[in-house]
């Protein structure tokens, strides 16, 4: 894939979301960004993303639904857990078996790596 | 002498008889209980001399014939010249002082001058009727008698004074001066000597006799006079009073009778009024009688009732073993009124035994090692140590204990389960009384219950040391599954932080920054440090919050405890949790709630135990209130939820320790008993209500603090902590 992958961050935590929007834009990725679960689904809904930066707990909709919806919808897009929630590997598990592409714990070591993720997400398809 | 009929009735005979038989029954007592003691003997000695005194005189007053009475007079100064002598023996033995030539001098002269009184007409020259009966008339030789007597009762009652001047044991004083004051008494009844010598004076030495038996008696039964140590049952005194109280009562009642015979020939009915007086007379006569008998016999320098039953009902019931031992010291120095005492009690390790209360014994001492002489006596033999008086059974001389330092009278051993717990001892009397046996006799169940209660002080100690120590185990428990939100409170800011920091590093790099001048690179620069300023200050409030949390409270209520202030703490904790998982949290703390009196961290931890209870219960969505009123001296705090409610069964349980409704490994079931400990220890109170299906609401009450509160310590970041 030549074009940069579009990403959608659904996180709510708005500092979260503005630093990711910060980082993907200028370096020519197209980002749209989020706090509220619903929110996102009318964001796929009216674009076509890559990959989406899904937060597990939120307020109102959470990561678990949100995922639910685009697996029955947007079978391709690739969804990477961005989480503060630990509870030994689990919720992980279980969430990389309901077709999950990464998991990353945070908070998230580099920007950089994520960055190379959602690369390798579109890229390996 | 020996014919009945030459005697009548003579009611003046009756006390005299009461005392010479009292007189003789002492001495005999007194002899029986150490025969081998010449003390004793001569006690012995005095009081037959002054039996056949008081008898024989008895008996003259009996006779109705001057011949006979003549004869039984004679007797009586036989008795009267050894009074003397055998006063004067007593007295020197109980000295120890060594007049053997006096004394047997002395005896001599009374034997002759005995016989001659008996056998001749050398001093009784014949009898002369008073209003009381016959009574002797000496003759000229009546001086030698005078003199002897005198100089005997004279020498002895210096001797007794100067040996009470001399003498340094506080008890042999005591003695001492009983016997000097007793003999004084008898003294005066040389009174007896006034109507031989033809002057009506009414001889009534029985009763300075009578006095002298009195005050001897006391004295042996309160300070072991001669060595007796008497521990007299309190009805056998009782009853020999009432019984003699008596026979002099119902000898006057009798001549009462005599009286009434002449108004009428029936006897029976003469008898009548006596007897009516005698019923009467019977109740207040033992009331008067047990009065004094608890009195003055009974009646120690200190209520020991009021020692056992204060001991009992006060300290006893202490569990904070500091308390009990404090207050058990003032107790026996506010009782017993003591120099001083103290309870040595056994340090953890057992090898010494440290002063844990004390009074009156001084600041610095040596240590007192388990391996310390009188440490070793004590446990090894379980036993009191006297350190002086007359019971000297105890005594191990020559033993140089570090336990001398406290100035003990007395060390009572505390032992519980064979093992020597702790030593009471206690210093002299302020009365400078010695121990006695009675005294022991107390302080050793005393001592015995005493180290029970310190053995129960000592497992509740442990038992709460425990008890906290499991609160503290559920407290981090609960933090572990609060890890959750916590996280989210922490990572996102750290996460925040450094991402701001590597985005720009990598935008140089990359060259994103390619167009900036060198001032909007600073302004960037500026923006992102502030940004990781506020972040780091997020995940620092978290953090300090959470250890404020963790840290183990002090367990002791300080007062000034705000529940708005301590909720919005524990609140801050679960918030984000909470709104998560769809729970709504609603409080009305009014703003002029009082403080309450409680531990700050204990309160945080009830309301946070309350609170993340109600969350668990509420499936789905809910709503859980808390709020606050003021009810008298009291602040009530409802934490109510829409939760899933307890039904009856459990609704009674829920306080007991382990009892839990969650699935295994979920609950501890410790929360609630924890919460319900702590309030409690806090003088709070717990009341629950619950409704299956609709929720349930807990009642908190806290008593309102005396004090304004402080603020919250964790206030600012720079505020100093103590750990």
């Amino acid at each position: 894939m030549d074009r940069k992958p579009r990403i959608l961050s659904i996180d709510d935590e708005p500092s979260f979301t503005e630093m990711i929007k910060q980082y993907f834009e200028p370096r020519g990725y197209r980002i749209d960004v989020t706090t509220e679960g619903a929110r996102g689904l009318e964001l796929l809904e009216a674009s076509a993303y890559d990959v989406v930066l899904l937060d597990l707990r939120m307020v109102g909709l959470n990561g678990d639904q949100v995922m639910r919806e685009i697996k029955d919808k947007y079978a391709d897009i690739k969804i990477i857990f961005i989480t503060a929630y630990s509870d030994s590997g689990r919720t992980r598990e279980r969430l990389m078996g309901e077709g999950a592409y990464a998991f990353v714990e945070k908070p998230i070591t580099s920007l950089k790596y994520l960055e190379d993720l959602i690369n390798r997400a579109v890229t390996n398809g | 002498m020996f014919n009945p009929q030459n005697y009548a009735f003579n009611e003046h005979a009756l006390p005299v008889i009461l005392v010479a038989f009292f007189m003789l029954s002492l001495g005999t007592f007194v002899y029986l209980r150490k025969k081998t003691s010449s003390i004793n003997k001569a006690f012995l000695w005095i009081c037959l001399s002054v039996f056949l005194w008081l008898v024989a005189t008895a008996l003259g007053y009996l006779s109705a014939d001057p011949e006979v009475a003549s004869s039984w007079f004679k007797i009586d100064n036989l008795g009267v010249v050894f009074i003397g002598i055998n006063v004067y023996f007593f007295t020197v033995s109980f000295l120890g002082l060594n007049r053997k030539a006096v004394v047997l001098s002395g005896y001599a002269a009374a034997l002759v001058l005995g016989l001659m009184i008996i056998s001749s007409d050398f001093l009784v020259v014949g009898v002369r009727r008073y209003f009381w009966g016959y009574f002797p008339i000496w003759g000229p030789r009546g001086s030698i008698v005078l003199a002897f007597f005198f100089s005997l009762m004279l020498s002895s009652l210096i001797e007794l004074y100067r040996g009470f001047k001399t003498t340094e044991s506080a008890l042999r004083r005591r003695q001492i001066a009983y016997f000097l004051i007793a003999l004084s008494g008898a003294f005066t009844g040389s009174v007896d000597y006034m109507p031989a010598l033809g002057v009506e004076i009414y001889p009534f030495g029985y009763l300075s006799i009578a006095f002298f038996a009195s005050i001897v008696t006391y004295a042996i039964v309160r300070h072991q006079l001669m060595d007796i140590q008497v521990i007299i049952k309190k009805t056998i005194v009782f009853a020999g009073l009432f019984g003699a109280a008596y026979a002099i009562f119902a000898s006057f009642a009798y001549l009462g009778s005599v009286l009434f015979e002449n108004i009428t020939p029936n006897r029976w009915v003469a008898m009548a009024p006596s007897v009516i007086i005698i019923v009467l007379m019977l109740r207040p006569l033992e009331n008067f009688l047990r009065n004094t008998t608890e009195r003055y016999l009974f009646q120690k320098s200190y209520d020991y009732k009021r020692l056992l039953r204060t001991f009992s009902d006060e300290v006893l019931t202490v569990l904070d073993i500091n308390q009990l031992v404090n207050l058990t010291v003032n107790k026996l120095i506010d009782v017993i009124k003591l120099d001083n005492a103290a309870i040595l009690l056994k340090s953890k390790s057992g090898e010494r035994y440290d002063v844990a209360a004390s009074f009156g014994v001084g600041g610095q001492r040596a240590e007192i090692r388990d391996t310390d002489p009188m440490v070793v006596f004590l446990r090894e033999t379980g036993k009191y140590k006297l350190y002086s008086g007359p019971e000297k059974k105890n005594m191990s001389s020559g033993i140089v204990s570090a336990i001398d330092g406290l100035k003990p009278a007395l060390a009572i051993p505390l032992m519980h389960q064979a093992d020597l717990i702790g030593i009471l001892t206690l210093g002299a009397k302020k009365s400078d009384e010695e121990f006695t046996p009675d005294d022991i006799d107390i302080l050793l169940p005393l001592a015995r219950t005493l180290s029970i209660a310190i053995a129960n002080a000592r497992l509740f100690e442990q038992l709460s040391e425990s008890q906290a120590q499991a609160a503290q185990r559920e407290k981090m428990a609960v933090i572990g599954t609060l890890s959750a939100g916590i996280n989210h409170e922490i990572c996102n800011p750290l996460g925040i932080a450094r991402g701001q920091c590597e985005m720009f590093l990598l935008n140089l790099k990359e060259g994103i920054y390619a167009g900036k001048t060198q001032e909007e690179l600073l302004e960037k620069a500026k923006e992102i440090m502030q940004k990781v300023i506020n972040e780091t200050d997020r995940a620092t409030v978290i953090t300090r919050k959470l250890s404020s949390f963790a840290k183990p409270a002090k367990g002791r209520p300080e007062g000034g405890v705000y529940i708005g202030e301590e909720l919005g703490e524990v609140l801050s904790l679960v918030e984000h949790e909470f709104k998560l998982d769809n729970i709504e949290v609603k409080h009305e703390i009014p703003y002029d709630i009082p403080a309450v009196r409680a531990d700050r961290k204990q309160v945080q931890e009830i309301l946070f135990n309350i609170i993340r209870n109600a969350a668990q219960s509420i499936e789905g969505s809910g709503t859980i209130s808390v709020s606050a009123r003021l009810s008298g001296k009291h602040v009530l705090v409802d934490i109510s939820d829409t939760g899933a409610g307890i039904n009856e069964t459990d609704l009674v349980q829920i306080f007991n320790p382990f009892f839990t409704t969650k699935e295994p490994g979920k609950g501890t079931g410790l929360g609630l008993f924890i919460v319900k400990q702590i309030i409690e220890r806090n003088g709070g109170r717990i009341t629950v209500k619950s409704e299956p299906g609709a929720g349930t609401i807990f009642t908190l009450a806290f008593a309102v603090s005396e004090k304004n509160g402080g603020k919250t310590e964790n206030a600012g970041a720079f505020s100093e902590r103590a750990d």
